[in-house]
């Protein structure tokens, strides 16, 4: 089976164009900072539909997490500025789509994602440190 | 890998391997589903609505996309029910909501 992604384009919200990456990072961070958000969204153009859409995070490097730190908030708007107000209440250790802390994201059309809105609240007394982290997307598709 | 196969309406038999799934979504009126572990999960017959998918995952920094198992299901009254096959384990679960 060979389906075309584009799961992993990050957009710049000023162009609306989207740029491949391997990682995902926020940057050096100091101690009680938020980041500005970045967006990604999912889009698989070769099936009739895509369903049950739902992200998880699956590494934050050597962080401690904590469920008031890493922003996520899926929106059908592209919105410059945008600070997601939810948070993944913890990580998706199996990396299985039946982890409980995946979070569910509506569809923006039938073969895309909405636009999710992730950040990172640092915490307060956390030294400065640079915020890579790793997500997975699961859907369903039938042929 | 397993496949489903189903009859429709008009007595034709289909399978994954010979049709498309979207093709004959509305027309099904039996609907089963063969395991790599050759067990043949059987869903009642004459449902008003059938179910299929496979449920997939992609991490960041790759085009490629895991399947990590498979359902068939139907639909009874504001639920839907799915038998699902994980496809590394071959492990069946059932699932309602």
């Amino acid at each position: 089976m060979s389906l075309t992604l584009r799961h992993n384009d990050i957009i710049n919200v000023n162009t609306e164009s989207t740029v491949f990456t391997q990682s995902m990072t926020f940057g050096t961070l100091a101690s009680g900072e938020v980041s500005q958000a970045i967006i990604v969204s999912l889009n698989v153009p070769d099936v009739k539909a895509i369903a049950h859409i739902k992200l998880g995070l699956i590494s934050i490097g050597n962080m401690e997490f904590n469920n008031e730190m890493f922003g996520v908030e899926a929106n059908n708007e592209l919105a410059v500025n945008y600070t997601p107000t939810e948070y993944f209440q913890g990580i998706n250790t199996d990396g299985l789509s039946t982890s409980a802390y995946n979070i569910d994201i509506s569809n923006r059309n039938q073969n895309s994602s909405a636009y999710v809105y992730l950040n990172i609240n640092v915490p307060l007394n956390n030294i400065p440190d640079t915020y890579v982290l790793r997500y997975k997307w699961f859907f369903d598709f039938a042929e | 890998m397993a496949i489903w196969k189903a009859k429709t309406k008009d007595g034709k038999e289909v399978s994954e391997i010979d049709s498309s799934w979207v093709d004959n979504e509305d027309n099904i009126t039996d609907l089963i589903m063969i395991t790599d572990s050759h067990q043949i999960i059987q869903l009642p017959k004459n449902m008003e609505k059938y179910v299929q998918a496979k449920t997939a995952s992609a991490e960041l920094g790759s085009n490629d996309i895991q399947i990590e198992s498979r359902y068939i299901g139907f639909k009874l009254g504001n639920n839907t029910v799915r038998i699902r096959v994980n496809e590394k384990t071959q492990n069946i679960s059932i699932e309602v909501d």
